[in-house]
């Protein structure tokens, strides 16, 4: 491994640890033999790491917590209204269950209640018509004039 | 981050508001601490905290524990002040977040002062604002919050090797402003 391929191990994995035993090893074999690669692995110690170690933990203001539990509370709050008015509206919308009976009572009614009349005129029609029938065989079957001749014969004859 | 265990997130899942507040104890000073060097200023991290809080409380009922809780809400944190940082220097038209007046002065010289100094918490101030913010929130959370490169990998939505690479530039260039201080040359 060349001094390039070392010092970017040295800035990222050497100094932060996740080299495993073996690689370390190699690392540090390499540094023990090139005081180049050796200042190098000092002067990074010192700048990218040693100026982050320590940092004070810093920590929010109390201002924060109220606001995100402000924001909360006021979202539930909307939430709360819509689910309401959801509530109140779809009790209108939608029939309560002796609404919906009721409901599909009249429908059933009206259903029935219009084939009914349907029937009954169509019935009625029906009726009139084999009433005509009945009558018109007569009218062909019976000649009142001479007894015996239907209008028929008469019309071959 | 602390540990919160399993039942504490059910219970907020389900709506417990003193769950949820057991939730924001043990994470908010993570949270706030990534902000914090992400975006370079308290009341913006107090702003993306608070943003961060109430997408986990909105979420929290669709979380199905198939991550951890605690990868989510790292991903969580660093979308959010990493989109804040960028958000912030587009509409100031900046090239970072950072203080205009903190970043003129991050020279060698003045961090060899700070350092001298031993005024640390400037010196991280004045690295982290020369670096980029997926830069930042790469030395952010190795060096000062300790996750492994798979959490970390995990929590920027990045492969590792991508990992490596983010943090030996970011590296590269917190040496670059360094080395006269430090009297190396790369």
């Amino acid at each position: 491994m060349n001094c390039e391929r070392i010092q970017e191990l040295i800035l990222t994995d050497y100094l932060d640890d996740q080299l495993n035993p073996d690689q370390k090893n190699h690392i540090d074999q390499h540094l023990a033999q090139c005081p180049v690669c050796l200042d190098f692995t000092a002067a990074a110690r010192k700048t990218v790491v040693e100026p982050f170690l320590h940092s004070k933990e810093l920590e929010p203001s109390s201002s924060v917590w109220s606001g995100i539990k402000e924001s909360i509370l006021a979202q539930e709050e909307r939430t709360n209204v819509f689910v309401s008015w959801w509530k109140k509206n779809q009790s209108l919308a939608l029939p309560r269950p002796a609404m919906a009976f009721a409901g599909a009572l009249v429908f059933v009614f009206l259903v029935g209640g219009l084939n009914h009349f349907k029937h009954s005129a169509q019935k009625a029609t029906n009726n009139e018509y084999w009433e005509s029938l009945a009558e018109t065989p007569m009218a062909l079957s019976f000649n009142d004039g001479d007894g015996f001749e239907t209008t028929v014969e008469q019309y071959f004859l | 981050m602390q540990d919160i265990p399993d039942d504490v997130l059910v219970k907020a899942s389900q709506g417990d508001f003193g769950a949820f507040e057991a939730v924001y104890k043990a994470a908010s000073s993570f949270v706030y601490n990534v902000a914090f060097r992400v975006v370079g200023n308290r009341e913006d991290a107090e702003e993306v905290t608070q943003e961060v809080f109430l997408t986990v409380h909105h979420k929290l009922k669709d979380f199905r524990f198939q991550s951890a809780f605690k990868t989510w809400v790292y991903r969580v944190t660093v979308n959010s002040a990493i989109n804040y940082a960028k958000k912030a220097s587009k509409d100031r038209n900046r090239t970072v977040e950072y203080d205009e007046s903190r970043t003129a002065v991050a020279t060698p010289e003045v961090v060899r002062e700070e350092l001298d100094r031993g005024a640390q918490q400037k010196t991280i101030d004045t690295l982290l604002g020369k670096l980029n913010p997926e830069h930042r929130a790469c030395i952010v959370l190795r060096t000062i919050q300790g996750l492994s490169y798979q959490e970390m990998a995990e929590a920027l939505g990045i492969n590792i090797n991508t990992v490596r690479s983010r943090l030996k530039r970011a590296r590269e260039a917190l040496m670059g402003l360094s080395k006269e201080v430090a009297g190396y040359e790369l």
